[in-house]
This record gives structure tokens, C-alpha cells and sequence, in this order.
């Protein structure tokens, strides 16, 4: 283009001359005559100047540009890709901790060693290399994932530091690590069935880790359970010590706040380590205290004596017909050790009647029964924060033989949770409240079972199973413990089998003014030479909540009673026809 | 000559705010990358922290103190309820230590009332 223009000015005027000066001052003469080669010199002024004119404006826009990227905008890269983030959490699992903010679950950063077999160059040699930093790999097995044509396999999940500054001082092309997450359970045992586990890719499997699986990827903060880790350790401490002492094959216990239904402790024995759950056995990780359901036996006198007192049917001195064992059908129904006479309600309950009990029952009818049960949540699965409820096992058709061993805990089976909060239930009041596992703030409105004066009532008659009856072993010095012993048969294939036992215990602490339930279960105890060779509840299984009482006691702020409290006794009507206080064993 | 005063005046003046604005740019730089060296490190100790916590309930597991209690501190034992003292019992100021002690403890005289709102209630 420079050289056209050139050669137009050459064209124009052959010589050089000042053509622009001598222009202005005078056109020229011969302008006309070369018409022609001026309007080509034109054009190509035109040309440039337009030209110029958008380089200038593309270079100014160049320019500016580069201002606006070096001053006005960031001056660094992105900082998106950069920038850590100090507000979000960097794990995406919440913690656990328990009521007092005690740590019982949470996640560690781990490096896991992946391959991209594409960029793996000798299969083999890499796989022998490997397999020597990292003992537990198959070699072989591991050279065939090598050799294959994916773009990403996984050679260990969670390696220690240790092995991975092995794997990159060996500086493996094609091998590399992924920031991954593990859940720790630092309280090893003392949770196992509480709090759950997760599976490889942290996957909520049991327990809490299950149950609140989303809520525990969404929330930032700690999840607080109503677990008292100190109450807890207690609990799980008297029950493997008598697991060991009585050889049970398994052992369960319960701690519930009667104000709020909030579970303090839960243990089932035996347990497992959360951090290695697959290591144990289905057996260990079957939680005995809230999925596990029980013919719980005695127990539920509470239940069949509210019921009666409640409603009005009796009152604690009339008396009913013990003379005799029971036959209704083909089943009889007797006393352990029995006083062959007739008994007050009081009585029934003291010594655990079972043939009064039943006749209790059966003067309540199976149809009230059957709604009180159900009122206190003993025929319906728990709606506890677990997956693993257990379903009680009730009969088929409520027959008057049914509701006459319901009232002694025969012939229907429920969890130690269901039983636990229904006693919690008529000590506290007589007020229901669904048992949670989560820390309450304030105690969730409950739904009125029985009158506050039938409460009380059975609080003072569990007081004196504890004084005079069957769970005297369950007294505890300073500490007023109130409760009911149970010990019932395990049905095997063909009915009750007489020498497998579940020995229970239900307290109440401290029994005036109750704050706790506790429970105390123990699966097929062997009796010792210290119990006389007796294994039921008030030998095995009301010590544990003995000694249980005595370890919360100052940890929970409960203020103990002098030694020489008078007895509950003066404060009952007391008509019996022999006044000797009696121990039954049963 | 005006003229060449006030257009040198203007250059300097540009050259003067053209190097101020990539002096504070290049600081701002500068600080930014500090900010990110900063955060990366919160971000780290906070990964720390959390670390060190899980090892610290790891160790402060009560099997773990009750094994090294009993074997480390085997004269300290579990409280009993008669340690416990109403305010109302412990002796006055000035009394002799060892008999006031002996007084306080000589069973079964420690009484301790029951709260108010703890008492039985009677419903007969």
C-alpha cells in the first residue's frame, strides 16, 4: 500500500518537489491537466489517514485495557482458585459430642494413594514397590489393577504419615494421593451402639452416624447427644464388671432423665471399636438396650399396680386371694416363694406375686390394659433417634390368659428402652415423654398417663422393694434408690428354658424427688458362691444399680440423705396380717 | 514558555500519579499475597486443632484415666456420701481443728436436712 502510494507521488510529480507549501499558497496552474493522478493522490490520503485513525483506536483500546487489567481490576490471579476459605469447615461431617461437649465422634484428614494406570509405565515394577512400602498389599493382584486401561484406581485408602512419606520417597510416576476423610471415634467402646459407625466413604451404617446421616453432612456445628459421658462410663463399667463376675453372655443397661426423657447412658455389652466395626461380630454390634426385646418379667407389676390404682379398680390394702397357684386353662400360674395366703396390693408388689399380680390384671381388664400399655409407648416401636428399634412382640389376640401374664411382664417382649422410659413415666408425676437422644434445652411437653398421687404412691412402693423386698441389694448408703427386680425365663424352641435367665433391675434414683431410671439387665448370669448360687434380678443385676447410683451420685450433683431417714413404711397404710418383714428372693 | 511550564507541569503530574497508582498496586499485591499465606495458615492450624482435639478426648477417655488413676493415684478414690458436710456443721472459726474434725465426722451425729422440695410428700 506504501509502495502504491509512492508511486502515485513519483506519477505526480517527477521531480521532488515542496508540492504541500506551493499548493496552499497557489494552486496550481496545471492541476487540471493532470485531474486524474490528484485524485489518486487523494484517495490514498483518504486511505491513510483512515487507516491511522484505527490503529490509533486500536492501540488506545490496547492500552487501556492494559490499565484496566494492571490497576483498575485484581492485579493477582483468580482468587477463587486460591483463596482458603477460614469460615467453612473443612470436613464434611459434623462432629459428635456428647451433653458437656465431650468429643465422641469426628473426622481426621488422611491421604489415600490412587493410580491413573494410563501414566503407569512398568505395572509390575511399580506393584512390587508399592507392595514393599506398604505391607497388607498383594503385588500381584495389584499389578493386574495396573496394567488395566482405567484412569483411576484406588491401591490403599487412609495410609498413616508414616506410609505416605514412604510412597513419595520412592517417587512413583502415575501415583498419587487424595485428601480423604476418616471418622475417629475417640472414646473406642464406651459408644459403639450409640453412636454407629460409618463405612468406607464415611456412609452413616448404625446408630447415630445413621440416623441423623444429612443432618450431620449439612450442620457446621457439633451435634449434641443427651449422652453424659460420665454417667456412661459408670453404667458400662458396673455392667462388664458383673458380666464378668456372673459369666452373662451379654449385658444391658440404661440411664434415663425422668424430667426431660433424655437418655444418659446406654450400653450394651458386649460392645465393639466403631473405629474397626467389621472386625467384631454381628453379635457385638446388636445393641441389646434399644434393639434387643425382653419378656422383662416383674417389672411391669409397676404397670399392672398403677393401672389398678389409677383407675380406681383397688387400693393398696385390699387384698386379693394367694392361697394357691393359678390355673386358668392349661396354664398355671404360681408363686416363686409363696406366702400361700391372701395379699395386699402393697404385698403383691413387695414380695412380686405373680398370682396376684395376675389377678390385679385380669380385674383391670385386657382392654384398659392394652391402652395404659400402649399410652406409655410399650406397643409401638421406640421413636427413638436410632435405626436399630426393636418391635415389641405382643400377642396375637389379647385373650384374658394374655392380659393375666402381661401382668407380670410374661408374654410380651420390649426393648430395656420402652421400659425404662414407661417407668420413667410413672415415677416422675405420671407424665410421658417420648426418650430422646439428643440434649435437651427444655423438657418436651409430655402427655399425662396416671394422676401425680398414684406417682407418688409407686414411688414409694419401689422405695420399699428396696427397704424390705426383693432389691435390697440395689440400697446404697446416703442415697435413696427405689425399684423393681425382674427375672424372667428365655424361651428357647420348645417354651421356657429354667436355667437361661434375664435378670433385671430397674431403679429409681433418688426415689423422693427422682431424677434418673436406671436399668440393669444381664443375659443368662451363672449364680456364684457370693449369690448362693441364685442368679435372678435382686442377686445379679440390683448391685449394678447399687454401685451405679454410688459413682453418679456426686458427679451429678445429687445431695445425699443421712444414714437414719425413717422409712417410707409409716408413710403407707400398712395392713398386713404378718408385720415380719420378709425377703423374697424373687 | 508558559506553555512549556504547564505541559511539563501535567507530565510530571501524571508520571507522579501513574507511578503512585502501581506503587500502591504492587503493595496491595503484595499484602494480598500475605492475606492468602495467612489464611492458608489458619486453615491449617484450624485442620491442626482439630487434629490435636480428637487426640486429646483419645487420651482423656475415662477407661484410659481410671487405668492410670488407679495405678498412678491409688490414694485417691471416689468420693463417699459421708464426705459430704452442710455448711451448718462445719465448726466455727477458732475451734480447735483436730476435735472439730473429729466432731464433724463422728458418725452418725452429720445430718445433713433434706431439702424442702425433696421431702415425701404424704398422700394418706
Amino acid at each position: 500500500m506504501i509502495e502504491r502510494i509512492k508511486r502515485a507521488r513519483r506519477l505526480a510529480h517527477p521531480m521532488p518537489v515542496i508540492q504541500r507549501g506551493a499548493r496552499r499558497r497557489a494552486p496550481c496552474p496545471a492541476e487540471e491537466k493532470i485531474g486524474p493522478v490528484r485524485e489518486a493522490i487523494e484517495t490514498g490520503r483518504k486511505r491513510l489517514t483512515i487507516m491511522a485513525a484505527i490503529l490509533l483506536l486500536a492501540f488506545s483500546v490496547v492500552g487501556l485495557r492494559l490499565v484496566d487489567i494492571t490497576l483498575m481490576q485484581e492485579a493477582m490471579e483468580p482468587r477463587v482458585a486460591r483463596a482458603p476459605n477460614t469460615e467453612t469447615p473443612q470436613f464434611t461431617r459434623a462432629n459428635i459430642v456428647d451433653r458437656n461437649g465431650a468429643l465422641l465422634a469426628t473426622s481426621l484428614p488422611t491421604a489415600s494413594l490412587y493410580a491413573d494406570p494410563r501414566q503407569v509405565i512398568d505395572a509390575k515394577k511399580v506393584a512390587e514397590r508399592l507392595a514393599e512400602a506398604l505391607p497388607g498389599l498383594d503385588s500381584e493382584k495389584l499389578a493386574a489393577r495396573l496394567a488395566s486401561k482405567r484412569g483411576f484406581v484406588w491401591i490403599k485408602r487412609h495410609l498413616t504419615p508414616r506410609q505416605q512419606k514412604n510412597v513419595i520417597g520412592l517417587g512413583l510416576p502415575g501415583v498419587d494421593f487424595r485428601r480423604e476423610e476418616r471418622r475417629v471415634y475417640p472414646q473406642v467402646r464406651l459408644l459403639s451402639h450409640v453412636v454407629g459407625y460409618v463405612d468406607i466413604d464415611e456412609k452413616g451404617i448404625a446408630g447415630i452416624e445413621r440416623h441423623f446421616e444429612d443432618e450431620l453432612r449439612r450442620r457446621t456445628e457439633p451435634l449434641e447427644l443427651s449422652i453424659d459421658m460420665r454417667i456412661q462410663h459408670a453404667l458400662c463399667g458396673e455392667l462388664a464388671a458383673a458380666q464378668n463376675e456372673f459369666d452373662a453372655v451379654g449385658a444391658a443397661g440404661l440411664v434415663l432423665d425422668v424430667r426431660t426423657a433424655e437418655v444418659m447412658a446406654m450400653c450394651s455389652l458386649p460392645d465393639f471399636d466403631p473405629n474397626t466395626p467389621m472386625a467384631t461380630s454381628r453379635v457385638s454390634r446388636f445393641n441389646r438396650a434399644a434393639l434387643g426385646v425382653y419378656e422383662l418379667g416383674s417389672a411391669f407389676k409397676i404397670f399392672t399396680t398403677a393401672m389398678a390404682l389409677d383407675g380406681g379398680i383397688a387400693r393398696l390394702e385390699d387384698r386379693y386371694d394367694a392361697t394357691k397357684p393359678l390355673k386358668i386353662s392349661r396354664f398355671t400360674i404360681r408363686d416363686y416363694h409363696a406366702k400361700k395366703r391372701w395379699l395386699s396390693v402393697e404385698e403383691i408388689f413387695m414380695y412380686s406375686s405373680n398370682i396376684g399380680s395376675a389377678r390385679l390384671a385380669s380385674e383391670v381388664g385386657g382392654k384398659t390394659q392394652r391402652s395404659f400399655l400402649d399410652s406409655i409407648g410399650l406397643l409401638k416401636p421406640s421413636a427413638i433417634e436410632l435405626p436399630e428399634v426393636g418391635t415389641p412382640i405382643l400377642p396375637h389376640v389379647w385373650r384374658p390368659i394374655n392380659t393375666m401374664t402381661i401382668g407380670f411382664g410374661h408374654g410380651i417382649a420390649v426393648s430395656p428402652l420402652q421400659l425404662a422410659a414407661g417407668v420413667s413415666a410413672m415415677v416422675n408425676g405420671g407424665v410421658y415423654r417420648q426418650p430422646t437422644m439428643l440434649k435437651r434445652y427444655k423438657a418436651a411437653p409430655g402427655r399425662r398417663v396416671i394422676s401425680e398421687r398414684t406417682s407418688n404412691t409407686l414411688r414409694k412402693l419401689l422405695r420399699l422393694v428396696v427397704e424390705e423386698g426383693t432389691g435390697s441389694r440395689a440400697d446404697t448408703s446416703g442415697y435413696r434408690v427405689g425399684g423393681k427386680t425382674g427375672t424372667a425365663e428365655k424361651s428357647g424352641a420348645e417354651g421356657y428354658i429354667k436355667r437361661a435367665l434375664l435378670s433385671s433391675f430397674i431403679g429409681v434414683f433418688p426415689v423422693d424427688e427422682p431424677r434418673f431410671v436406671i436399668f440393669a439387665l444381664l443375659d443368662e448370669p451363672k449364680g456364684t458362691k457370693k449369690t448362693n448360687g441364685y442368679a435372678t434380678g435382686g442377686w445379679v443385676a440390683a448391685p449394678i444399680v447399687g454401685r451405679v447410683v454410688r459413682r453418679i451420685g456426686p458427679v451429678v450433683g445429687i445431695r445425699p440423705y443421712p444414714e437414719k431417714l425413717p422409712s417410707n413404711r409409716r408413710n403407707l397404710v400398712m395392713n398386713r396380717a404378718h408385720g415380719a418383714a420378709t425377703l423374697a428372693s424373687y | 514558555m508558559m506553555r512549556i511550564v504547564f505541559i511539563a507541569v501535567w507530565v510530571t503530574l501524571a508520571a507522579g500519579a501513574l507511578g503512585a497508582m502501581f506503587h500502591i498496586t504492587f503493595e496491595v499485591e503484595q499484602l494480598e499475597a500475605r492475606l492468602h499465606k495467612l489464611n492458608r495458615e489458619i486453615v491449617r492450624e484450624q485442620e491442626t486443632k482439630h487434629v490435636l482435639q480428637a487426640e486429646w478426648s483419645y487420651f482423656n477417655r475415662p477407661q484410659r484415666l481410671q487405668a492410670l488413676t488407679r495405678e498412678l493415684l491409688p490414694n485417691l478414690i471416689p468420693i463417699e456420701t459421708d464426705q459430704f458436710v452442710t455448711f451448718e456443721r462445719l465448726p466455727k472459726r477458732g475451734t480447735d481443728p483436730i476435735s472439730a474434725k473429729d466432731a464433724l465426722f463422728a458418725s452418725p451425729a452429720y445430718y445433713v436436712p433434706p431439702p424442702k422440695s425433696a421431702g415425701v410428700r404424704r398422700t394418706q
